[in-house]
């Protein structure tokens, strides 16, 4: 995506976008509710035109319909045909594909065991939809998007409503995917699934990337000089007050009682800190030197809405 | 093409396999049939139950005509060997005998007393007491017996040869109207005229019923937010294209069968009712050739086509089944208009309101089907009809899927003309 912009009537949705996606990999769209996502998913996939800016996936133009059927898409806003057999409505959703109807039988028995639709005693297959839990319904429509075996799938917001043994399914066969080859986006406010699973992040706020690549370059670029946790015993916590208070030494501190997380100043390290410590016997049970977490950086790139005003309401 | 037949294939094998359409289906010749053969069963089978030959002749013309009657009546439609009873008087002892069968008469026990006197002969006044439950074709048939006997009567007293003169009396005028057309076609002009008005009428049932189902099919999608997986994989204007035809598909099929059940209905009245036995006529069919069919046809498939398209559109801006009510009034308000002036079309068929109608896209899959069936329209005519209304069905199709494309990926507050306007000019 290249300088993507969509403006509708009364608000801008995504005020500018550039991002690459790598081939082969899990890629995270992050970002607070209304920051732009799912305009921005809607413009890869052709559903909207954006006003300014270029999107090639894979390798041709947005739209291109060489390009539509290899490509799988779940949506946030789920939906299914509920007066229909879920059977038919995933060979209808293969068909739309290109999927000959055949192939698409034989696939959706497949998929369907996979996710726990299909068993010895039980076949969800033979069921309408409207008779699947919201749980199983969300399953099927991944079913849909995966039937016919797309490059890039595009997932948004995967994990919302689904329960913990339904997402850690999801989760696996996303990783599946990128063992296969494929290349999965997803787009998400779970800064632990995108952490757990992500080789690289774009994170949108206010309708722009705020910060994108791998997830090692985003904590060396924005993970700041260290952090630290340390967690004191007796009274360490008061006598580490001084230190603790230091600017040439703490950039910032979360302060949880007897244990901190502590950001290291800029020129500070975490040797630097221990030694001070100790000077001032300060009684330490642990200290532990950790890499920023996405959720900071998140939050730190965000800051603190990270949505423009008069959003459309959608990620 | 794959994929407009997927979508094609989805709308009509749901609508196909569903309860709703083997019910309405078959619920439309059964409606039919038991409208053309309902009403004449009952009336025989009402009328077999009144009995004349059980009723009363109170004879008051001195010339013994209550029994010329009774002969007339004899045997009634039971086909007994009885025949009515004869009370011969004079006038003064009619009101006696009539206070005295009074009672009999309003308590049912007697279903008719007939009086004739003097009078009768002379000005064919006859009085009739008919108890309350004895059907109104019982005092036809009564009558037809009554100036039968009355006029034997006549002609003996003026010394003709009663059976010649009778013959020659019976004169029954059937009149059968032929209407010629230019086209050297021919026809019944009242069986034409009822054809007329049926197809116009039946044309607008299917395309308000079947326009309303293609409203609902993308308010559901809509709702259901099912739309933005679809439009993953498939363009606005195929996903348009095949849901039109899908649900086209069945409404051919369903308007197919009706037909044909009703031509073999109609055919086969006649039958049908001996069988139930009661006699009675197939009805005469119209002049309708098959080719002539062809027309009929083109415009209700156009007209579908356009009205779907409106109605799909209307369906693409509300967000609710609620909203689409109110939404798709003026669609409806330019079917139902055109159904308003069937009447003054009907009456002048080749005048300058129907002739305007008929080339108005909106009006004209309606009237034009009307006049085809009453007069020969001209073929230059008939082009410009066609044309006008193939032209702007395929126009209503690509503002509708260009409005797709946006609106269907809209909710909440419904866009204003303004918009819609615009959505249509973005080219997809």
């Amino acid at each position: 995506m290249d300088h993507v912009r969509k403006a509708y009537a009364h608000h801008l949705a995504v005020r500018d976008v550039s991002l690459s996606v790598p081939t082969g990999t899990v890629y995270g769209l992050l970002g607070p509710n209304g920051a732009g996502k799912t305009t921005t998913i809607r413009m890869m996939l052709n559903l909207i035109a954006p006003d300014a800016g270029y999107i090639e996936v894979l390798g041709r133009p947005a739209g291109d319909p060489d390009v539509c059927d290899r490509l799988g898409y779940l949506p946030e806003e789920r939906g299914l045909y509920r007066k229909m057999e879920v059977r038919r409505v995933l060979r209808f959703l293969g068909r739309l594909k290109g999927l000959h109807t055949k192939d698409a039988d034989r696939r959706i028995d497949r998929w369907l065991e996979r996710m726990g639709l299909r068993t010895a005693t039980q076949d969800w297959g033979s069921a309408k939809v409207e008779d699947l839990s919201r749980g199983m319904q969300q399953k099927v429509q991944f079913v849909g998007a995966m039937l016919h075996e797309p490059e890039l799938v595009i997932l948004d917001e995967p994990f919302s409503g689904l329960d913990p043994v339904n997402a850690q399914v999801l989760k696996d066969t996303v990783l599946d995917l990128r063992r296969e080859g494929r290349t999965v986006i997803f787009s998400t406010h779970l800064m632990d699934n995108a952490e757990r699973m992500c080789d690289a992040v774009a994170i949108i706020a206010r309708g722009a990337v705020v910060a994108d690549g791998s997830m090692k370059a985003l904590k060396r670029e924005f993970g700041g000089a260290g952090r630290v946790s340390v967690v004191f015993g007796g009274d360490g916590r008061d006598r580490a007050q001084a230190v603790l208070a230091d600017p040439a030494l703490v950039c910032r501190l979360d302060d949880n009682g007897q244990h901190v997380e502590i950001d290291l100043a800029p020129q500070a390290t975490s040797q630097h800190l221990l030694a001070a410590l100790v000077a001032h016997n300060v009684e330490i049970v642990k200290f532990d030197r950790t890499e920023a977490s996405l959720h900071r950086i998140f939050l730190e790139r965000v800051g603190a809405t990270g949505v423009e005003d008069g959003v459309s309401g959608h990620g | 093409m794959g994929k407009l037949y997927a979508v094609i294939g989805r709308e009509f094998g749901e609508r196909v396999r569903s309860r709703w359409f083997l019910l309405t289906t078959l619920f439309g010749p059964l409606l039919f049939a038991l409208l053309t053969i309902g009403p004449p069963f009952l009336a025989f089978r009402s009328a077999r139950t009144v009995d004349l030959s059980t009723m009363v002749i109170v004879d008051a013309s001195g010339k013994n005509v209550g029994a010329g009657i009774a002969t007339e009546l004899a045997g009634g439609l039971m086909g007994t060997a009885r025949t009515p009873q004869v009370l011969t008087t004079d006038s003064a002892g009619t009101s006696r005998i009539l206070d005295s069968l009074r009672t009999l008469i309003v308590t049912d026990q007697l279903p008719a007393v007939t009086v004739v006197d003097a009078r009768s002969i002379a000005t064919g006044a006859v009085t009739v007491l008919l108890s309350s439950s004895a059907p109104i074709a019982t005092s036809d048939r009564l009558q037809k017996a009554l100036e039968r006997e009355l006029l034997r009567l006549r002609v003996a007293d003026a010394g003709l040869d009663a059976e010649s003169a009778l013959r020659l009396a019976q004169v029954r005028v059937t009149l059968t109207v032929e209407r010629m057309m230019r086209d050297g076609r021919r026809g019944s002009a009242q069986v034409n005229l009822l054809f007329g008005a049926g197809v116009a009428i039946l044309l607008y049932l299917v395309i308000v019923l079947y326009g309303q189902i293609v409203l609902r099919s993308v308010t559901e999608e809509k709702q259901s937010r099912v739309s933005e997986l679809v439009l993953a994989s498939v363009s606005p204007r195929v996903l348009l294209s095949g849901k039109v035809i899908g649900i086209g598909g069945v409404a051919v099929v369903q308007l197919g069968f009706w037909t044909a059940s009703v031509v073999m209905l109609l055919a086969n009245r006649g039958r049908l009712l001996s069988a139930l036995g009661v006699s009675g006529v197939s009805m005469p069919l119209p002049s309708i050739a098959p080719v002539d069919l062809v027309p009929l046809f083109a415009y209700f498939l156009m007209g579908y086509v356009l009205y779907a398209a409106l109605f799909a559109a209307v369906g693409s801006v509300v967000s609710s089944e609620q909203e689409a009510q109110q939404a798709q009034t003026p669609v409806l308000m330019l079917l139902v208009g055109s159904v308003a002036l069937l009447q003054p079309a009907l009456a002048d068929p080749d005048g300058p309101i129907a002739r305007t109608l008929s080339w108005v896209p909106f009006s004209s899959p309606i009237i034009m089907p009307l006049r085809l069936g009453l007069v020969a329209v001209p073929a230059s005519q008939l082009v410009i009809s066609m044309g006008l209304l193939c032209l702007t069905s395929v126009a209503a199709m690509i503002a509708a899927s260009r409005l797709y494309r946006t609106a269907l990926l809209m909710y909440g507050k419904r866009p204003s003309i303004r918009e819609i306007v615009r959505w249509i000019r973005l080219d997809g």
